[in-house]
């Protein structure tokens, strides 16, 4: 059977668990003492109301946890596509810079005036790389331009532990 | 105070406020950083989709950089433009040029290089990527032009100094867009680059078709040489003035006024007269002045008394002069010649040499003179007896020059009736006359012409009344005669088209820099500025392309080489000083303009270009080889060394007066670099 916390004290409890703080309250005299025949809360409700309290403040600790990741996944494509971008203008706009062809190699390899200091791009940030794969083509044949297919590959491990990765090309014309 | 039931249980929907509270906060926060990343995702598909088309707009510019190129190049092999470009250009240079190779005012054409197909195949994420090129404006230059009066348009009208050239409408100002569209994802990128261009003709409009123009009276020392028939005495060689086209023999009047049409002229400007004494040579035909019917004419004695013998003719050839005809013992014929300038002979041979004779048009008060060798002819002996330059008192006298008996001298004297008149007919001599009457030596008359060993030509006119005259020039009006002296005052150039150039006044305060200026397209502080823009790092060559101005002086002591396509003009304000050589295509019009300073040529390479220095003066070493056209107000040629070469060669790609020459000469001229917007 079902006690109140006032058993201690004799009395038991037959009225609804919920009597919430107003009737707490109104159990006890102005000067804040318990008076006589007033009810606690049951332990019943106390679960019940853990219980409650659980159900429904889980999902808010998961939207608020997913939404962080999201805004962490969107610095992180943000700052992808700014390092990639800074990189791959930087390339395309460098007049002095004589192509050549580059396989898959990661940025701070680059030497010469594909550096990245003297094309006067930062470095990326911590927890990312970013690597540039230059291949050049002639579509047209010998007689036609002569181009250059450029490709930035910025790579990051998310929170998560995820690898991710973002791409971006572009066409550059052979200065040679 | 007892409390009332409502108050009751406030705390659960309170605790439920507040979870609901946070949930919406929660969830607000989710959508919000979902949208975020939606928004990242956005821009990164547009960074994408940027850079794709950027790529696609430097190729494309690359493509539309390489059609102006093919345009601008003057090769004759590469017109017409729209059939002969190459097959990846041909659509570009099809859609910006009309038929006539003009370009098409309001084209519009969508771009579609094999580097933009490689792109939408290559490239992952792209959805697609186009190229749109659009040429706009067209606006002639003379319209825009703040001093209209330089140019006199259609109408024409007289303008002061001279300068009244006509407009070419086909000069004008555009501007070349390219429109590159490509999307990534949802995201649209639309890059945009635009040039500016402007069509100008680098023919010079009218010096053009002068290979030697001299604006001022007695602005060049022509009779300097000490002629000789010994070649070891002929120290000092003439410029040849090669004027294009050759005529190694005669040929029918019209075929020879058309090829007189085509040639480069000469004007020696001033009212008082130029006078030319032919080049001998050393009696080398690489030397000599021509034409000059230096082969011995026979004809008949059918006067006085001499005529009786059947072995007897009358001889008479035209020489170049030297000294051994007044002086050298045996040598008498003009022993008794009054004029002492006549012996020294001419620096400069207007018609080329004997060797290669190219006729032309000398337009001033210009006379040549030539030794006229004259006298009997027994053939029975093979025997010549000159009659040698007498004055009338020396005539009359007992002692002729030549040793001659006096039987001898009496025979003569009797022969011509002691008329010293008739004598004078037939001796020796030093004939001037126009230099156009040239000419008449390259002319075929058929056999009228056979008859007489001179063409008057004074009778030209009347006894061959079908005799053509110029098609490109009039004077005061009247078609200019190409045997006869073309003097002003008003002078109209034409075209082969019957298209006036230029009519106006005297050519001598002609003024061309002042109608050129107006089609300036960049101005550069020096030539260092101009030359680190313009050259061309594949051919390893400069490109002018257009009109250009210089701010100072310009001074070479490496060589200017041309690219293909690279012709131009080059206005400098101060002197020019070249120290090596100019190197240009032929079919390239390469012109230096010194505006108010000289023009010094300081090297034997050859200079490949028109230079231009009408305020000024321009210099010739002892050795040199222009292979364009000289035009300045006056001249200083230093002394050739013996048989050097200097030599002065028309590039006929100068002249206006050729329609089909003066359409390849129009470039394209990149004002700016490409500006680029982002929409």
């Amino acid at each position: 059977m079902k006690k109140s916390v006032s058993e201690k004290s004799g009395h038991t409890c037959s009225q609804a668990p919920f009597s919430g703080r107003a009737s707490r309250a109104s159990q006890r005299d102005g000067d804040g003492r318990r008076r006589p025949g007033a009810r606690g809360l049951t332990f019943t409700e106390v679960l019940i109301s853990v219980v409650i309290i659980s159900i429904t403040v889980t999902p808010v600790f998961l939207l608020f946890s997913t939404s962080r990741r999201t805004t962490m996944a969107a610095r992180d494509v943000s700052r992808a596509t700014s390092f990639a971008g800074s990189y791959i203008t930087a390339i395309a706009g460098a007049a002095n810079v004589r192509l050549r062809e580059v396989a898959k190699t990661e940025d701070l390899s680059m030497d010469g005036l594909m550096a990245l200091d003297k094309l006067g791009v930062e470095k990326v940030h911590k927890g990312f790389r970013r690597f540039l794969e230059l291949k050049k083509i002639a579509p047209d044949g010998e007689s036609g331009s002569k181009a250059y297919h450029a490709r930035v590959t910025v790579e990051w491990t998310a929170a998560s532990g995820k690898t991710n990765s973002y791409s971006m090309e572009r066409l550059l014309n052979a200065k040679d | 105070m007892r409390k009332t039931s409502r108050s009751k249980g406030f705390i659960l929907p309170g605790a439920l406020l507040l979870i609901i509270v946070v949930l919406l906060l929660a969830m607000t926060r989710l959508y919000f950083s979902r949208e975020q990343l939606n928004q990242v995702n956005r821009i990164s598909d547009y960074e994408r989709s940027y850079q794709a088309a950027a790529g696609g707009i430097d190729v494309s510019k690359k493509a539309l950089d390489d059609a102006v190129k093919f345009i601008n190049d003057g090769d004759p092999a590469t017109f017409p433009k729209t059939k002969k470009a190459p097959e990846h250009l041909k659509y570009i240079v099809g859609g910006l040029l009309d038929d006539d190779g003009g370009l098409r005012q309001g084209a519009e054409f969508e771009l579609d290089t094999p580097l933009l197909e490689y792109i939408r195949r290559e490239f992952r994420e792209v959805g697609f990527i186009n190229a749109y090129v659009t040429l706009s404006g067209g606006k002639p230059i003379y319209l825009e032009s703040r001093n209209l009066e330089v140019f006199s348009a259609a109408a024409g009208a007289a303008v002061p100094d001279g300068a009244c050239q006509r407009a070419d409408g086909r000069e004008a100002n555009y501007v070349l867009s390219l429109n590159v569209k490509s999307k990534v994802g949802d995201s649209k990128c639309s890059v945009t680059a635009f040039i500016e261009l402007r069509n100008v003709n680098v023919t010079p409009s009218v010096i053009g078709k002068f290979v030697l123009f001299a604006k001022k009276k007695n602005s060049l020392k022509i009779n300097v040489l000490t002629d000789s028939t010994n070649p070891a005495n002929f120290k000092v060689t003439p410029v040849l003035v090669k004027n294009q086209g050759s005529a190694s023999e005669q040929m029918p009047p019209v075929k020879l006024r058309d090829l007189l049409d085509a040639q480069g002229w000469i004007f020696m400007g001033g009212d008082a007269q130029w006078s030319f004494n032919a080049t001998y040579g050393g009696g080398g035909k690489d030397f000599q002045d021509a034409p000059l019917r230096t082969d011995l004419y026979h004809y008949a004695i059918d006067d006085g008394t001499l005529s009786t013998s059947p072995s007897l003719n009358y001889y008479a050839a035209m020489k170049g002069i030297h000294s051994e005809l007044f002086d050298a013992p045996g040598g008498d014929s003009l022993k008794l010649h009054p004029d002492a300038g006549a012996r020294l002979n001419s620096a400069l041979n207007l018609f080329g040499s004997a060797s290669c004779v190219t006729p032309t048009v000398v337009i001033g008060r210009v006379t040549r003179s030539f030794a006229l060798l004259q006298g009997f002819y027994n053939s029975s002996v093979r025997k010549y007896a000159p009659l040698p330059y007498q004055t009338e008192a020396s005539f009359n006298s007992a002692s002729w020059p030549g040793n001659m008996s006096s039987s001898t001298v009496d025979a003569i004297k009797k022969h011509f009736s002691n008329d010293f008149k008739k004598y004078a007919l037939r001796m020796c001599d030093i004939i001037s006359e126009d230099y156009n009457s040239a000419n008449l030596l390259l002319a075929d008359f058929g056999k009228a012409g056979e008859k007489t060993f001179l063409i008057d030509p004074d009778t030209v006119s009347v006894v061959f009344p079908d005799f053509p005259d110029l098609s490109r020039m009039k004077v005061n009006s009247m078609p200019a005669k190409f045997y006869k002296a073309i003097v002003g005052p008003a002078y109209t150039l034409l075209d082969d088209r019957g298209r006036i150039l230029f009519n106006g006044d005297d050519f001598s305060r002609f003024y061309e820099p002042g109608f050129i200026l107006h089609k300036v397209g960049y101005q550069y502080k020096n030539f260092q500025d101009f030359s680190k823009k313009s050259v061309d790092a594949e051919k390893k060559a400069m490109r002018v392309s257009g009109i250009i101005k210089i701010g100072e002086g310009l001074e070479t002591d490496q060589p200017i080489k041309i690219a293909p396509g690279g012709g131009g003009i080059i206005i400098v304000d101060g002197d020019i000083v070249f120290r090596r050589g100019v190197y240009c295509p032929a079919s390239e019009p390469l012109t230096f303009v010194s505006l108010s300073g000289n023009i010094s040529v300081a090297t034997a390479e050859p200079v490949k270009a028109a230079l231009i220095a009408l305020s000024g003066r321009v210099s010739l070493p002892s050795s040199f080889n222009i292979d364009g056209l000289l035009a300045a107000r006056e001249f200083f040629l230093e002394d050739g060394q013996q048989r050097c070469s200097r030599a002065l060669t028309y590039n006929r790609i100068f002249d206006p007066t050729d329609f089909k020459n003066y359409s390849r000469n129009y470039k394209l001229m990149v004002r700016e670099d490409w500006q680029n917007y982002v929409e």
